[in-house]
């Protein structure tokens, strides 16, 4: 497997008139293509800032980002990012907040028309393209939300604690739905959570840092069986063996 | 077996429970529409009355005949349609400009953000200055007539449009703006896509508190400087001592606004049911 993404001694000092934060201290760790990334970490130890970096959305005061090799200088659409809430515009309907990021890159590296309706279908949402958000189940807002970030046909895709904001038991289905999506569709993905047993069903491998400033701890391998679903890892023997493993990383 | 009913509008089958849920919320609301209209028709019964009935002095308090009466006067005398239109194209004018002005100056203060730390005190000071204190100002600088009606109703309207949508424009949720410039887009297009669409709530709520200000603004106008119109009509019926003459000019006021706030809420209803 190639690497996809190399994060190379990321730091990040905020200024603020009262004090200076430093956020982040040498950060390092790489991606492969297609792996499913987990950062965990303490509260407040720059998780969602590692991504914003990566999007280009925050510059670091250190360090090299790097996507295929090309450093990442500004906002691109090689990365999807996908935020907390869904952030659907309630005032487009499904199909139209699916095509949000073609309209806005007039169509450069978009998916087609035809592909994005193949997705529409497959995951569920046929019947509802005319439909507003506000008319959705959380469950079919984050696929929305989630379609939205695929029709820009990222090579990595962020995502930020998206499920934070569902109840539990959608959040399970959820988890699942999004997770096979991301692996039939063979994206590289990060995800962010603060929700340890979410990490492990959902990845390939765990990065853990530590707290503020926030540096990497540890990089968990998971070893679980080639295309098993976050519902299966839940009951596997293996489960409660690496949340053991994490929970004493993060103590 | 519990019976069932059919309501009207509706084909579905509901329970006799709903049934006499729903006629009581009716019934309610029946009688709501009803006191309302009630009021109105004992306020000017009691009006009418204590004019004819010798209560008040007629001449001070007129009543609902002697307005009458002056509106088919006026209408005979072929100035009610004037002074009614003259009135109305002012307003309009007023409403118009300051809405578009106020908007453009919104989204600038908003594109800019040094400019509008800049400008903040100015505006502040702006917004709390009693306009009609640039009467004199106004009829040297625009002259007199149409010109110095309007610029008053723009001048009343415009700084509170500006404040109200800059405040709406600002909070749009960071969030979603980030989502946007994650996506690659440029501030033309977050204001295009993002900004604008989920403020329109406030657009509409603005256009309304813009009426009223500017039927205000332009009266206000009127006052300083007119040949004709409703606030005219005021100032030269307080002046003769005509009290009818003034009332009959507030009660054509009060049909206006309620005719056009209802236009505004009509249009209100089709742009939130189109979206």
């Amino acid at each position: 497997m190639s690497t996809l993404l190399k994060l190379n001694k990321i730091g990040l000092t905020y200024q603020t008139l009262k004090s200076e934060t430093q956020a982040i201290k040498d950060a390092s760790f790489e991606i492969d293509k297609g792996e499913f990334v987990s950062i965990v970490g303490p509260s407040g130890c720059g998780k969602t800032t590692i991504l914003s970096m990566i999007c280009g959305l925050l510059k670091p005061t250190s360090g090299q980002i790097l996507i295929d090799g090309e450093p990442v200088t500004k906002i691109s659409t090689n990365v999807g990012y996908m935020l907390q809430r869904d952030n659907l515009f309630e005032w487009l309907n499904v199909n139209q907040n699916i095509m949000l990021g073609s309209k806005i890159n007039h169509s450069k590296n978009c998916l087609s028309k035809e592909k994005l309706k193949e997705l529409v279908k497959k995951y569920g949402l046929s019947g509802f393209e005319k439909s507003k958000p506000s008319e959705l189940s959380g469950g079919m807002r984050q696929r929305v939300s989630l379609i939205r970030t695929l029709a820009l046909n990222p090579k990595i895709l962020l995502l930020d604690e998206p499920f934070s904001a569902l109840d539990y038991q959608t959040r399970i289905s959820v988890q699942n739905d999004i997770h096979s999506i991301i692996k039939s569709e063979e994206k590289t993905a990060i995800l962010v959570t603060h929700d340890i047993s979410e990490a492990i069903v959902m990845s390939d491998k765990i990065v853990v840092l530590t707290k503020r400033p926030g540096t990497v701890k540890t990089v968990i391998d998971l070893n679980f069986e080639r295309g098993s679903t976050p519902l299966e890892r839940r009951s596997d023997p293996k489960f409660n063996a690496y949340f053991k493993l994490l929970w004493e990383e993060l103590q | 077996m519990k019976k069932t009913f059919t309501l009207k509008k509706s084909k579905n089958i509901y329970s006799s429970e709903h049934y006499t849920y729903v006629r009581l919320e009716r019934t309610k609301t029946f009688f709501v529409h009803f006191i309302r209209i009630l009021l109105l028709v004992a306020f000017l019964g009691i009006w009418e009355l204590a004019a004819t009935l010798g209560w008040a002095d007629p001449f001070i308090i007129s009543s609902p005949s002697r307005v009458i009466k002056q509106l088919v006067e006026l209408y005979n005398t072929g100035s009610l349609s004037l002074h009614i239109f003259t009135t109305l194209k002012e307003t309009m004018l007023a409403f118009l400009l300051s809405t578009v002005i106020g908007m453009a100056l919104a989204i600038i203060l908003y594109s800019i953000s040094p400019l509008r730390r800049v400008l903040e005190p100015y505006i502040v000071i702006l917004n709390s200055l009693p306009k009609i204190a640039l009467g004199p100002l106004i009829i040297i600088w625009v002259g007199v007539g149409t010109n110095a009606i309007v610029t008053m109703g723009i001048l009343i309207c415009v700084v509170i449009t500006t404040i109200n949508l800059l405040n709406a424009y600002l909070e749009v949720p960071a969030e979603k703006i980030m989502l946007l410039r994650s996506m690659g887009a440029n501030k033309f297009q977050i204001l295009n896509r993002l900004v604008l669409p989920a403020t329109l709530g406030n657009f509409m709520s603005t256009l309304k508190i813009n009426l009223g200000m500017a039927w205000v603004g332009v009266i206000m106008g009127e006052y300083l400087s007119s040949k004709a119109g409703l606030g005219y009509l005021l100032v030269y019926g307080g002046q003769v001592f005509k009290l009818d003459l003034v009332m009959t000019a507030v009660v054509i006021l009060c049909i206006l606004s309620a005719v056009m706030y209802g236009i505004i809420s009509i249009i209100e209803k089709i742009i939130v049911k189109k979206r």
